[in-house]
C-alpha cells in the first residue's frame, strides 16, 4: 500500500546544505508494521514527516524520489491533495503528548476537529463518534473526559487521547513518532498493547519510528535501521538482532546493556560505608487562602534505609515520581531532610554544617542528568575540574595541569580540549567532563542520577563502560539511579526498587530480575521490551 | 474561580488605599498652602479661607474626611476653581478622554495584532521586515514628535484633517488617536510576533497540520488563542500608557480631557484637583491591571484550573 | 607539556560578540551612540556658537551653511542648542538608569537568591508600586518638591528599577535551580564564590540587554516630562523642551521642531537595535546550535 523508494531530503542552513535523507526506500504492507530505528539526527523522523509535507519548505526541501500511497505519489500532490490525506488516511502520532495537544482546547473538540475536517457528518455525530474513539483507546467515563483538557490527563492517558484523535477518522496507515519515548516503561508497555490490539481490530498499517532497538524488535514486522540519513540496514527485527550486518547495527545491538556483571563481593567482605537509616523527606506545597491554609504534603521520601559496601554499585530503579532523585539529592544535601540518618564514614551528614560540611563533600559527589545543564556555561573544562582540586588543597599548584591532563586521559577525553567551553562539546562528551568534575575531588561515594537516560543508546553503551571501569580501577561506591532497568542490570551488583517513596523490594540484581518477589518489580519487569 | 477574582479585588484594595494616602500626605507635606500665590491676602481672609476648606484641622482628621467623601464621589472642591468641584471637572473630562483612549486602544490591538500575525506567517522575509520597521518608528518616535509632524504633514502642508480639536470638525479624532495609539500599536506588533512564532514552533500545531486542518484553520483555531496571551497581558500596561500618553496629545491637539486638567492643576498648584485627578487614576489603572489579570487567567484551561481550586 | 598544542575556546561571550559584529543595524546603532556621546563631551569646545549668544535681527533663519539647524526666533544656533541639549537627556538617561540598575540587582538579586519570605515580601512590594501610575506620580512630586534635576533622576531611577528587579529575580531563581549550581554546592564551593563564579557571569547577559533598553525609555520619560514643562528648566534645555518650543512654531520654523525630533528618534532607534542586537547575540538559545 506504502511505497517508498529513493527519498531524498536535503536542508539548508547557515552552513551550506545539509542532505538529511538520502535515497532511503521501503514499502510497507496492509496491516503490518514497519520500524524505523536511529539515533538523532538519523533522519528517521524527517523521512515520514516528508511524506506528508510536514517539513517546513524551505529550507526543506524534498530533492528527489516517489512514495506511492496506492496509486497516488505523495511527494507530488498539491497541497489541497495532500490535506484531504493528512489525518484522513494517514494520520500520525507524536513522541510527547503533552505538547502535542493543544493546551487550549477540551479534547473531544480536538477530536471532533479532524473529524469534521475530513468526513460531512453534523455536530453530533461527531460528537458520538469522537466518544467512541475515546471509549475505544480505555478511557473511562468517556463522555464526562470529553470536556476535560489535556492537562487534565496523566502522560499515558494522554497518549491514548493522541491515538483516538488520530484513529478517529479511520485511517489505513498511523505513522508513530516515538510514540512511549516520554512515557514510563509500565505506561509504554500499556500503550504498546493498546496499539496492537487496534491495529489486529482493524488490518492498520503503522510506521513506528523510536531510537530504541528493543521496542521496535517487540512491535515491528520488518525493520529499517538509519544512520545519517541513509538506510544501511533492512531486514527481519529478530534476524537484526541476532546477526545484525552493518557495523553501525552491531554497535546498536551491542549498546542494548544485556550482559550481566558478576557480584564481585562476597558477604564475608562486606563493609558498609553509606548506610541511610528512615529517611524521610517531605515537600510542602502552599495552597489555599492565607487564613484557611490547605498545604499538601508530599513525602517524596518515605523511611527508607539502605547500605551500600566499599566498592559496590546500588541500583535505585523507580519511575517518574518515584522519589529516586529526591533520594540521591537528600544524601548529597541538596534537599533538607525532614528526620533519619545518613551515615557515612561513621558521620551523620544530616548534622553537618558550614565549613565542617563543606570539607566532608570532598567525599561524596554527583553526576546529574542533563549533560547541557550540569556544566556552568561561562567556564572553560580547566577551569571547571580545577576548582574542586584547588578548594580542597588536593594537589600541588605547579601540578595541577598535570592532574588535569590524567584526569583527562582517565575519561577519555583529548588533552588538548581542556581550554574549550561546555558549549563547544557534544552530549557523551559534556557527560565525560561532569564524571571527571566528580572525580576531580577524589570521592569515594558517588551518586549518579540518570546519568545516561539523555544520551544515545550508543554513546550511552560508551559512558556506561567507563563508569564500570572507573569504579572497578577506583574502588568506588556508587548509587546509581535510573528509570531504565536494563542499564542497571548491566552496571549495578545490588538494586533497589522504589515505588512511592518507599523500597518495595532490593536484593542482588541477578535475584532480584530472575526471581522478583513484589508484584511492582514484577510488573515493571514484564514491561521491559524484549522481555518474553 | 470567583474566589479568584474576590482574592484579586481584596488585594487591590490595600493598594489603592496606599496610593491614596501616600498621595495625601505629598499634597499637603508641598510647600506653601494653596492660597500663598495669591498677593497680599489679609491673614483674617487667609485664616477664613483654611476654615473654610477645613485645612486646620489636624491631618488625619482631614485624610478620613476625604476617604469619607471619596466613598461617597465627592473629590472636594477645586481650590482654583471655587464654584466647580473636583468632581464635576473630572466627570466633565472623562468621556472624551475615554473616547481618546478607547479609540487608540482598538487601534493599537487591530493595526498591531494583524502587523504582528502578517509578519510571523512569514519571518524573515520582506512580508516580516516591512511591518517590523514599521512598528519600530512607531516605538522610537515619541508621540509628542509623531503628533505634531502629523500635523504638520497632513493638516498644515497637505491640509487634508483639522489640525486640532475634538469633535468640532469632521475626521478631527483621526490624528489624535493615531498619535496615541502609534507607539502602542507598535508593541502589540511585536509582541503579537514573538507569541505566534513560539507558537507555530509548539508541537501542537504539528499535530494540527497532520490533522489535515488547512493552513488558515491551524493559524485561526490553534495558533492565535496561544500567540495572542502576550497581548491581552500588556493591555492593563497599556491602558496605563495610554492615559499618561493623553496628557500630552490632548496638550498638542487642545482637547478638554481630564489629563489636560490635570497638567493644569500641576501648574496652578491646584491641590484638590491634582490630589483628586491622581487618585482617579491610580483606581482606573488598577482596575485595568485587575481585569487584565483575570483575563488572563480565563484564558488560560491551566490556570483557570488552579484559580478554581483556590 | 608544550601549550601549543592546546586549542583555545571560544567563551560564550566571544561568540556573542562576533554575532553582534555581524548584525549591521546594532553596529550603526553603536556607533551613532558613540559619535553623539563624544560629541556631547567635547560640546562645550567644539560647539559653533555659544549657548546663550542671541541674534535678535536675524531671527528665526531656516538650516544654512553658518547655521547647519537654523537659529530659534532669539537667532540662537539650533545646532548649538541641540547639542546642548544632548547633554542633558544623555546624562539624565545614563545616570537615572544607572540609579535603576543598582537598586533593580540588589533587589532583585537578594529576593531571587534567598526565596522564601523575604522573596514573597520583596516581590509584594514589587507588585504595589507596579500598579501605582508613575508617570502622574512623577508630575506629582515634581509639583511638590519643585522642579530639581536630582528629583528628576531619583523620580526615573524609582520606576524603571521595577521591572529590572522582576528580570533580574527570574534570572537568579532560574540558575539556582540548574544543575550546575547544585554541582558547586556539592563540590563544598563558599556561597560568594558561587554568586561570583556561577550566578552573575550567567545573570549578566540579561542585565546587559535590559540596560540597554532601559536607557531609551528613561530618555523618552524625561523627554515628555520636559515637553509638558515639567522636567528641564529653562536657561538648560533638553530634547523634550527643544521639542516643545519648535512645536509652538513648527508652521513658520519647522526646523525648529524637526532637528531636535530627529536626533530624539535617531538615538532611541540606536539604542533599541544596540538592545535588539545584543538580546539576539546572548540568546543561549541561539548559541546552543
Amino acid at each position: 500500500m506504502l511505497n517508498v523508494s529513493d527519498l531524498s531530503v536535503s536542508f539548508v542552513t547557515r552552513n551550506g546544505v545539509t542532505e538529511a535523507v538520502k535515497n532511503v526506500s521501503f514499502s510497507l504492507e496492509k496491516g503490518k508494521t514497519l520500524g524505523i530505528v536511529g539515533e538523532s539526527g538519523s533522519g528517521k523522523s524527517v523521512t515520514c514527516y516528508s511524506l506528508l509535507g510536514l517539513i517546513p519548505m524551505p529550507p526543506g526541501k524534498i530533492t528527489s524520489g516517489c512514495a506511492n500511497f496506492f496509486d497516488q505519489n505523495l511527494l507530488q500532490l498539491g497541497d489541497k491533495e495532500l490535506t484531504a490525506i493528512r489525518g484522513h488516511r494517514i494520520s500520525m502520532i507524536f513522541q510527547d503528548p503533552m505538547a502535542s495537544l493543544n493546551p487550549y482546547m477540551r479534547v473531544g473538540d480536538q477530536i471532533m476537529e479532524s473529524l469534521r475536517v475530513h468526513h460531512k457528518i453534523t455536530f453530533s455525530e461527531a460528537k458520538e463518534r469522537a466518544i467512541q474513539a475515546l471509549r475505544e483507546v480505555g478511557i473511562d467515563a468517556a463522555k464526562h473526559r470529553f470536556n476535560s483538557f489535556p492537562h487534565e490527563f496523566s502522560g499515558g492517558m494522554r497518549q491514548r487521547v493522541m491515538i483516538a484523535m488520530a484513529l478517529a477518522t479511520e485511517p489505513e496507515l498511523l505513522i508513530a513518532d516515538e510514540p512511549t519515548t516520554a512515557l514510563d516503561v509500565t505506561i509504554q508497555a500499556q500503550i504498546l498493547e493498546l496499539l496492537d490490539e487496534i491495529q489486529r481490530k482493524r488490518k492498520l498499517s503503522i510506521i513506528f519510528i523510536s531510537h530504541d532497538l528493543a521496542v521496535v524488535r517487540d512491535v515491528a514486522n520488518h525493520v529499517i535501521v538509519m544512520k545519517s540519513g541513509e538506510v544501511v540496514e533492512a531486514g527481519d527485527p529478530n534476524q537484526i538482532f541476532k546477526s545484525p550486518q552493518h557495523p553501525y547495527t552491531q554497535r546498536l545491538v551491542d549498546a542494548v546493556p544485556g550482559s550481566t556483571k558478576a557480584s564481585a563481593i562476597s558477604d564475608a567482605e562486606k563493609n558498609v560505608v553509606l548506610s541511610v537509616k528512615h529517611l524521610k523527606t517531605t515537600f510542602r506545597f502552599k495552597s489555599g487562602l492565607p487564613w484557611k491554609r490547605e498545604d499538601r504534603l508530599v513525602k517524596a521520601v518515605d523511611d527508607i534505609s539502605i547500605d551500600i559496601s566499599k566498592g559496590e554499585i546500588l541500583g535505585l530503579v523507580g519511575e517518574s515520581g518515584s522519589g529516586k532523585s529526591t533520594l540521591g539529592r537528600t544524601i548529597m544535601r541538596l534537599v533538607e531532610a525532614e528526620s533519619g540518618e545518613v551515615i557515612f564514614n561513621q558521620t551523620n551528614l544530616l548534622q553537618l554544617t558550614g565549613v565542617a560540611l563543606k570539607q566532608a563533600r570532598k567525599e561524596f559527589q554527583m553526576i546529574f542528568q542533563d549533560p547541557y545543564a550540569s556544566l556552568n556555561p561561562r567556564m572553560t573544562v580547566y577551569d571547571t575540574l580545577a576548582e574542586p582540586m584547588l578548594l580542597h588543597k588536593l594537589v600541588d599548584k605547579n601540578e595541577l595541569s598535570h592532574h588535569i591532563n590524567l584526569l583527562m586521559d582517565d575519561v577519555g577525553l583529548e588533552r588538548t580540549s581542556v581550554k574549550k567551553y561546555p558549549h563547544e562539546f557534544s552530549g557523551g562528551q559534556r557527560q565525560r567532563i561532569a564524571i571527571a568534575r566528580a572525580l576531580s575531588s577524589q570521592p569515594t561515594l558517588i551518586i549518579a542520577d540518570e546519568p545516561v537516560s539523555a544520551l544515545d543508546v550508543t554513546i550511552q553503551a560508551q559512558i556506561l563502560a567507563l563508569l564500570l571501569n572507573l569504579s572497578q580501577e577506583r574502588d568506588l561506591t556508587m548509587l546509581f539511579i535510573s528509570h531504565d532497568l536494563s542499564v542497571i542490570r548491566y552496571l549495578c551488583d545490588r538494586v533497589a526498587v522504589m515505588q512511592a517513596g518507599s523500597i518495595v523490594e532490593s536484593g542482588d540484581t541477578e535475584e532480584v530480575f530472575l526471581n522478583p518477589k513484589h508484584q511492582y518489580t514484577q510488573k515493571l519487569l514484564a514491561a521491559i521490551p524484549g522481555a518474553v | 474561580m470567583l474566589g479568584f477574582i474576590f482574592k484579586r479585588v481584596l488585594a487591590a484594595i490595600p493598594v489603592l488605599f496606599l496610593v491614596i494616602l501616600i498621595t495625601f500626605v505629598l499634597v499637603r507635606l508641598a510647600p506653601g498652602g494653596p492660597f500663598d500665590e495669591e498677593r497680599n491676602v489679609p491673614p483674617q481672609v487667609l485664616e477664613n479661607l483654611n476654615k473654610r476648606y477645613h485645612l486646620d484641622d489636624p491631618i488625619h482628621v482631614q485624610f478620613f474626611d476625604y476617604l469619607g467623601n471619596l466613598l461617597q464621589g465627592d473629590f472636594g472642591p477645586s481650590y482654583k476653581y471655587p464654584n466647580r468641584s473636583v468632581t464635576e471637572i473630572i466627570s466633565s473630562g472623562v468621556p472624551v478622554t475615554m473616547e481618546l483612549g478607547f479609540y487608540a486602544l482598538i487601534f493599537a490591538v487591530f493595526a498591531g495584532s494583524l502587523a504582528g500575525i502578517f509578519a510571523a506567517l512569514k519571518p524573515n522575509s520582506w512580508r516580516d521586515y516591512t511591518p517590523m520597521s514599521i512598528a519600530m518608528i512607531g516605538i522610537c518616535v515619541p508621540s509628542f514628535v509623531m503628533g505634531p509632524i502629523l500635523v504638520l504633514i497632513f493638516g498644515i502642508w497637505l491640509n487634508w484633517l483639522p489640525v486640532a480639536g475634538w469633535g468640532y470638525a469632521a475626521y478631527d479624532k483621526i490624528i489624535p488617536t493615531i498619535t496615541l495609539g502609534a507607539t502602542y500599536a507598535a508593541y502589540v506588533a511585536r509582541l503579537t510576533r514573538g507569541g505566534m512564532l513560539e507558537v507555530l514552533s509548539q508541537d501542537y500545531i504539528r499535530t494540527a497540520r497532520a490533522k489535515g486542518l488547512p493552513e488558515w484553520k491551524v493559524i485561526l483555531f490553534h495558533a492565535l488563542r496561544g500567540g495572542i496571551a502576550p497581548v491581552v497581558a500588556f493591555l492593563g500596561p497599556a491602558a496605563a500608557g495610554l492615559l499618561s500618553g493623553s496628557f500630552v496629545v490632548e496638550t498638542i491637539f487642545q482637547i478638554p480631557g481630564i489629563g489636560r486638567f490635570f497638567l493644569q492643576a500641576a501648574f496652578n498648584r491646584d491641590y484638590t484637583m491634582i490630589l483628586g485627578t491622581t487618585v482617579f487614576f491610580a483606581g482606573l489603572i488598577i482596575s485595568f491591571n485587575l481585569i487584565t489579570d483575570i483575563v488572563t487567567v480565563w484564558l488560560n484551561p491551566k490556570l483557570r484550573k488552579d484559580a478554581f481550586e483556590k | 607539556m608544550s601549550d601549543s598544542t592546546i586549542e583555545q575556546g571560544t567563551s560564550l561571550w566571544q561568540d556573542a560578540l562576533r554575532r553582534l559584529a555581524k548584525n549591521k543595524l546594532a553596529m550603526s546603532g553603536l556607533f551613532f551612540l558613540l559619535f553623539l556621546i563624544v560629541v556631547s563631551l567635547l560640546t562645550p569646545f567644539i560647539a559653533p556658537y555659544s549657548y546663550e549668544t542671541q541674534d535678535l535681527y536675524k531671527g528665526a533663519t531656516p538650516p544654512s551653511f553658518e547655521h547647519w539647524f537654523g537659529t530659534d526666533v532669539l537667532g540662537r544656533d539650533q545646532l548649538t542648542r541641540v547639542m546642548y541639549g544632548s547633554r542633558i537627556s544623555l546624562m539624565v538617561g545614563f545616570v537615572a538608569t544607572s540609579v535603576a540598575l543598582i537598586i533593580g540587582v540588589l533587589w532583585g538579586t537578594i529576593a531571587g537568591y534567598l526565596g522564601g519570605r523575604v522573596d514573597t515580601f520583596m516581590m509584594r512590594v514589587v507588585d504595589i508600586l507596579y500598579a501605582l501610575p508613575f508617570s502622574i506620580f512623577i508630575i506629582l512630586l515634581t509639583v511638590v518638591f519643585g522642579r530639581s534635576m536630582l528629583l528628576l533622576f531619583l523620580a526615573i531611577g524609582a520606576v524603571e528599577w521595577l521591572t529590572m528587579a522582576r528580570i533580574i529575580r527570574s534570572q537568579v531563581m532560574s540558575i539556582k535551580k540548574q544543575e550546575y549550581v547544585e554541582s558547586a554546592i556539592s563540590i563544598g564551593l563558599s556561597r560568594t564564590h558561587i554568586i561570583f563564579r556561577y550566578l552573575i557571569p550567567n545573570a549578566i547577559g540579561p542585565i546587559i540587554v535590559y540596560t540597554t533598553l532601559t536607557i531609551p525609555s528613561v530618555i523618552l520619560l524625561e523627554s515628555f516630562l520636559s515637553f509638558l514643562g515639567l522636567g528641564i528648566q529653562p536657561p538648560q534645555s533638553s530634547w523634550g523642551s527643544l521639542i516643545s518650543y519648535g512645536v509652538e512654531t513648527m508652521e513658520e520654523y519647522p526646523w525648529l521642531l524637526i532637528f531636535p525630533g530627529l536626533v530624539l528618534s535617531l538615538t532611541l532607534f540606536s539604542l533599541n537595535f544596540l538592545g535588539d542586537g545584543l538580546r539576539d547575540a546572548l540568546d543561549p538559545k541561539v548559541s546552543k546550535d
